[in-house]
């Protein structure tokens, strides 16, 4: 069944300057499906690393190296975050839209961001129009969705 | 869930800045003390600072107890911190714990609870952060460095803020601009008519000009107790102001000439380069016949990307230039002449190439060319469509132009002449001693029946696509296969009308009587069109 927070955001309309994040409730119990995604995502060092489906790991502090919020993160999430998105290819133009916004995502700590911001982020200026329709639109991409008030 | 509230970006901030009262009161005191003229870069930088000062001040307002968070501090339960980087978002530490990251040595985790949400979680005792090295303030983390550190405003932010700022200030109308320099309306020292008459007397004995302020002030007889900058930004203002007067000084100096000695055709452009805009769909231009049109150099075309801007630039000659004495001011070879800093119109110093000799020409912004070439043109009987290099001179403002020479032979060269009303082309052998290109070349004997033509025409109103229409047919039968290659048409068509590529190419692409056959080159499908 659908929450309440997770049915807010549906009931407002989106728009440029709307706060979109990665709602890791969405994969809800999906958890293996969502591990399996994030190895996508790790770098070629990591990925030897990360070969078996095995959740488990130690948690460790993540510190966002901006804000100096921190995190309590899986050890993929860990990788991915203080590592993987550092190196050069983790984000390119060829780069498929939403794994790019994912991307951006998992590298900022999921800091919400706008269409706008995550097309500087993303390097497609200009596309910010594209990004607010494919985020907003009926289908929910990777559990990317607009922020709750 | 983390969300970052009304966090402005660098170029946000710049593009979302605006003047207050207060800026403009604080600007004009300041200029009223120092009695001296600022630049924008100046202002800017005044301004910045006085919101830094502001800025601070409000800030420990907000905080009263509050520490600033920081993640090289360390803080204790019941502690109250403030996050700049959250819009001034307040919490309350309700928990501190270890850090646990291999990556990160040792450090505290402080949980903090906010008034309207849920706890996070913040690092301290980190001695490596950004945000222990810059207090960040109320507009968000890029807005606040800018308000308190003027000096980290660089390249291309400084330039837009610059620019936000002089348009603010322009609308302002308090504060009055010259030569980019700012001095506040109401202060500025009064220059009566009798000074304006007096630096009027002054170029007309330097023969209209140029000079510049500095020369001018000894014979203007001011007080001696006024600020010598303000003197000089009183009088250009003044000058400024007076049409009699025009400013005529490359980058940035500032240079006086007497309108009314300038050349009449730097101040009445000629007939043949004044260009009329004819409507045409951008859209009728296929991306083929684009490059088509982007590749037939023109003052009015669409700018072309230029990598990097060459020293030396070759140019094909127009007729519609060749026959006003004038060069065409092309986007790829403005950048080898000087800018004004005032005027639409300034001078500028023609190199000969061959000879060395100099003369004073004057490139004329809004209409796109630049004058004094006629002598030279004459001198050395060059053809339109004759190949010229443009370089920079030797010294600053300096412009050398030079052809390339060829064995003095006769060849067979298009011609045109205008008889009973009509303009007529044909092959003629003509001597031609420059190199030059092929379909370009126009070769003609009385240059003044073109011009009655041409009045006559244009008193006429005859329409552009009658115009282009009966030269095609005339260009058309000069060769065997009755074709007429692009660049031949716009050089004929603009000898009787200014007109672009663009739109002589929309027109060949849109009328059913115009085939391409490929390449640059068309022809007339018989009898598609009517004749009358």
């Amino acid at each position: 069944m659908i929450s309440p927070a997770q049915l807010a955001p549906l009931l407002v309309k989106s728009s440029l300057e709307t706060h979109f994040h990665i709602d890791f409730e969405w994969w809800g119990p999906h958890s293996r499906a969502l591990h399996i995604y994030l190895q996508s995502h790790l770098c070629e060092e990591h990925k030897s690393e990360f070969t078996s489906d095995d959740e488990k790991g130690e948690m460790a502090d993540w510190m966002n190296p901006e804000t100096g919020e921190v995190q309590r993160l899986d050890p993929i999430r860990y990788a991915l975050s203080a590592h993987c998105s550092q190196q050069d290819r983790y984000l390119t133009l060829k780069t498929s839209l939403v794994d790019a916004i994912f991307r951006v995502f998992l590298s900022n700590g999921n800091q919400s961001l706008t269409p706008r911001e995550l097309a500087h982020h993303i390097g497609r200026e200009g596309k910010a129009d594209v990004i607010l329709r494919t985020l907003s639109g009926r289908r929910v991409y990777k559990g990317l969705r607009p922020v709750a008030e | 869930m983390v969300q970052q509230q009304q966090k402005q970006t660098f170029e946000e901030w710049v593009d979302a800045f605006e003047l207050r009262p207060a800026d403009l009161e604080f600007l004009t005191h300041m200029l009223l003390e120092k009695e001296t003229p600022l630049s924008t870069e100046d202002v800017t930088a005044t301004i910045l600072h006085r919101r830094e000062g502001e800025a601070t001040m409000q800030m420990r307002q907000e905080l009263r107890d509050a520490s600033i968070y920081m993640p090289g501090a360390s803080y204790v339960v019941g502690q109250d911190i403030v996050f700049p980087i959250f819009n001034y978002a307040q919490g309350r530490v309700v928990q501190t714990r270890e850090g646990s990251n291999p990556d990160q040595g040792t450090f505290q985790v402080v949980r903090v609870d906010f008034e309207d949400g849920e706890p996070r979680d913040f690092a301290s005792g980190v001695a490596d952060h950004v945000l222990n090295k810059y207090p960040v303030g109320k507009s968000g983390v890029d807005g606040t460095l800018a308000e308190r550190m003027p000096e980290t405003l660089v390249g291309e932010y400084r330039e837009q803020l610059n620019q936000r700022i002089e348009s603010q200030l322009l609308a302002s109308r308090e504060i009055v601009r010259l030569a980019g320099y700012w001095f506040p309306r109401d202060l500025l020292f009064e220059v009566n008519e009798g000074h304006l008459n007096l630096a009027e007397a002054a170029l007309d004995m330097a023969g209209g000009g140029p000079m510049s302020t500095e020369e001018m002030l000894p014979e203007l007889d001011f007080p001696q107790d006024v600020n010598s900058k303000l003197q000089t930004f009183s009088l250009n203002y003044a000058l400024q102001e007076d049409e009699r007067f025009d400013e005529v000084g490359p980058d940035g100096r500032v240079l006086w000439f007497l309108r009314r000695l300038q050349p009449l055709e730097v101040l009445h452009p000629p007939l043949r380069l004044r260009y009329d805009p004819v409507a045409f769909s951008p859209d009728a231009l296929t991306p083929e016949l684009k490059i088509l049109a982007d590749e037939i150099d023109d003052e009015f075309g669409d700018p072309v990307e230029i990598s990097e801007p060459d020293t030396q630039i070759q140019i094909v000659l127009p007729f519609h230039h060749r026959w006003s004495g004038t060069l065409p001011l092309l986007p790829r070879i403005a950048h080898l002449f000087p800018t004004a800093t005032l005027s639409p119109r300034l001078q500028v110093v023609l190199v000969d190439g061959h000879s060395g000799e100099r003369v004073k020409g004057w490139v004329v912004r809004p209409e796109r060319f630049i004058w004094g070439l006629r002598s030279w043109y004459e001198k050395y009987d060059v053809p339109s469509g004759a190949y010229l290099n443009v370089a920079c001179g030797e010294k600053p403002g300096e412009v050398m132009v030079t052809f390339q020479r060829r064995d003095p032979i006769s060849e067979w060269v298009r011609t045109t002449t205008a008889t009973k009303n009509k303009m007529r082309f044909a092959m003629k052998k003509y001597p031609v001693s420059i190199e030059y290109a092929d379909e370009m070349i126009i070769a003609v004997e009385d240059v003044t029946e073109i011009d009655e033509l041409q009045i006559n025409m244009n008193e006429k109103g005859v329409p552009f696509d009658r115009i282009v229409l009966d030269i095609f047919r005339n260009l058309a039968t000069l060769t065997p296969q009755g074709t007429v290659h692009v660049r031949t048409l716009f050089q004929s068509v603009n000898v009787l009308r200014r007109v672009p590529p663009a739109p002589i190419l929309a027109l060949l692409a849109t009328c059913p009587y115009y085939h391409h056959v490929g390449d640059a080159y068309w022809r007339l499908k018989p009898g598609e069109f009517e004749d009358g």
